[in-house]
């Protein structure tokens, strides 16, 4: 079919771009909150923006079938953290999520306070926790959602949500320990 | 309360921190939504096409194609060559240039494409982004500054950019030979002298002026394309109901050919051979290797085999602003509807408004300005002028071939005024 002048191919794209605005939408009202989530699971500007941009994609391609347009955040959260577990999860793109050089610097330029020595000691102990594990406290201790529903996100139990939080809690006092003892 | 529930609230604080770090140093792209929608559709016109090729797949693997447009044979004899020309020392000022590239992606001929596309850089927002015009090894600019110069910037073939500044009102056209290979730019001296054209080949080596032979109406040249026939200039009004008379210049033999009444005359840029044409408010082509134009100012009538089929009569200017050509000479773009020029039909683009045309990114996409604001406004089928409150708002990115638009990020450049 020629595509020029086809009225179907006209309705279509009506249909089409009523779809892409309400997208575009959707990504303008909630990207800083995405992005706040994305950075908080990856521990890297960089790959946060590349995690979200994978998973808009996913939701872009995904929501035509999207009946719920309140699901939608819903689904993108999910999302982003199953497509950063599983990306972290493959042999060949395990990354170790090392605090950025530049957070560091920033953090130093600010003028040394403890606060900000003991928040950056947590930082990179956080980094060095698994994916699903880090994912797990970020759930929990910064989305403040509930084990239930992180367990949804996750698709694991309830019980292994209890039991990766705990053991991620113990592993990050682990790390903070021998620089206590430096201190 | 337990170490667990003081460790777990610190975490929380440092998460919470953290977070606001991201608002404060991320660049938060407002493009972001578009870009996606960008690659979705091209993800989906993939899987509709099951376009599986190697090539498409080493495009994407490999992340780059760089999109090489063919140089056109030109057989236009150099300019150089004729009697009236003299090399001056015509000054090419090596500046920055005006305009930053964003990536995008693109898909021609079941092939994705990783291009970019212009964008006018901050540090000239004090300017406002007039056109972009793509040649073959950059994109020829035209900005216009607040105390009315306009600087046209043009890319050499080391890499570089060569800006040329004229005065409030002295610029008088533009155009890029078929072959790339030299500028021909026409201006007004502020001295009164008469009609200057200066040739410049892109490595800004040499730069040659040479000057018309006296035509009818001279003060009213402008230099609008170049053609394989020669170089497209449009004079003052010669007829009635609004006509212009329209030449074709030859620099190597002095020699000027008038064309027949029309009102108004393109020359696709990357088709030299051909001429779109608008009389009567109908559009047409014009064959340039078939038209007999002499016979044709004889009879005051173009020879009839030359011309293509009717693109469209009138409509092309139905919501006023202006009236533009795709590149290759395939499109019409006129009062918010593109018509194929091979008469096949039309589609109206999907934006509101008047529109000005900032560019064509290549064939099939061309950026477009809405005009929003009250006010007369007058126009010669080519130009349109906008007397009163006049504002362009968001630049709109639009395929022509469906209609459909998106908005361009303009950092900040929205003032641009037709």
């Amino acid at each position: 079919m020629n595509w020029w002048g086809s009225r179907e191919r006209s309705r279509g794209a009506s249909r089409g771009d009523a779809r892409d605005d309400a997208f575009c939408a959707f990504v303008e009202a909630r990207l800083p909150a995405l992005l706040r989530s994305a950075y908080l699971l990856t521990g890297s500007h960089a790959r946060a923006e590349d995690l979200l941009q994978d998973v808009l994609l996913k939701v872009y391609l995904a929501w035509p079938r999207i009946r719920d347009t309140a699901a939608v955040e819903d689904y993108t959260r999910t999302a982003l953290v199953r497509t950063h577990v599983s990306q972290l999860r493959r042999p060949s793109r395990h990354e170790v999520a090392l605090p950025e050089a530049a957070d560091e610097f920033l953090a130093g330029a600010t003028g040394a306070a403890v606060d900000v020595e003991q928040r950056d000691e947590l930082w990179t102990a956080l980094a060095r926790l698994g994916p699903r594990q880090r994912a797990v406290l970020v759930l929990r201790f910064y989305e403040d959602l509930p084990e239930a529903r992180i367990a949804e996100v996750l698709g694991v139990s309830v019980g292994t949500v209890k039991s990766q939080t705990a053991r991620g809690l113990a592993r990050l006092a682990e790390h903070l320990a021998p620089l206590k003892e430096e201190r | 309360m337990t170490d667990d529930d003081l460790l777990a609230a610190r975490l929380s604080t440092m998460l919470a921190e953290r977070a606001e770090d991201v608002a404060s140093r991320a660049v938060l792209r407002s493009s972001l939504g578009r870009d996606v929608v960008l690659r979705g559709r091209s993800v989906r016109r993939r899987r509709r096409l099951a376009v599986g090729s190697a090539a498409a797949a080493a495009a994407v693997v490999l992340g780059v194609v760089v999109a090489v447009r063919p140089a056109v044979p030109f057989s236009h004899a150099d300019p150089a060559a004729s009697a009236n020309t003299s090399t001056v020392d015509v000054a090419l000022t090596p500046a920055a240039g005006p305009l930053r590239f964003e990536p995008r992606v693109t898909r021609t001929n079941g092939t994705l494409q990783f291009d970019v596309a212009p964008v006018l850089d901050p540090d000239w927002a004090a300017g406002q982004l007039v056109s972009a015009q793509r040649v073959t090894n950059g994109w020829v600019v035209q900005v216009l500054r607040p105390d009315g110069t306009l600087d046209v910037v043009m890319p050499t073939m080391d890499g570089t950019v060569s800006m040329v500044s004229f005065p409030a009102g002295t610029f008088r056209g533009l155009a890029v030979a078929p072959d790339g290979s030299r500028y021909v730019i026409a201006d007004r001296p502020e001295d009164g002298r008469r009609l200057r054209v200066t040739v410049t080949r892109v490595n800004g080596a040499v730069v040659e002026e040479t000057s018309l032979p006296s035509v009818d109406g001279e003060t009213h040249v402008l230099l609008t394309g170049w053609t394989s026939k020669g170089i497209l200039l449009m004079t003052e009004p010669a007829g009635e109901g609004g006509s212009r008379q329209w030449l074709l210049w030859d620099p190597a033999t002095g020699t000027v050919t008038k064309l027949p009444s029309y009102t108004t005359v393109f020359a696709a840029r990357d088709d030299p051979d051909r001429l779109v044409v608008e009389s009567g408010g109908c559009w047409r082509t014009l064959e340039l290797d078939k038209a007999d134009l002499t016979a044709a100012v004889t009879a005051n009538d173009p020879d009839p085999g030359a011309l293509g089929p009717l693109v469209q009569c009138a409509g092309a200017d139905s919501r006023g602003g202006a009236v533009s050509v795709s590149p290759e000479g395939r499109y019409l773009l006129g009062g918010g509807l593109v018509s194929a020029l091979d008469g096949s039909g039309s589609v109206p683009l999907q934006v509101t408004g008047r529109l000005g045309v900032l560019g064509w990114e290549d064939e099939h996409t061309v950026v477009v300005i809405p005009l929003e604001g009250t006010g007369p406004t007058a126009g010669d089928g080519r130009t349109t002028t906008y007397d009163g409150d006049w504002t362009g708002v968001t630049p709109q990115r639009c395929d022509v071939r469906s209609g459909a638009c998106i908005a361009v990020d303009t950092r900040g450049n929205t003032g641009w005024l037709p």
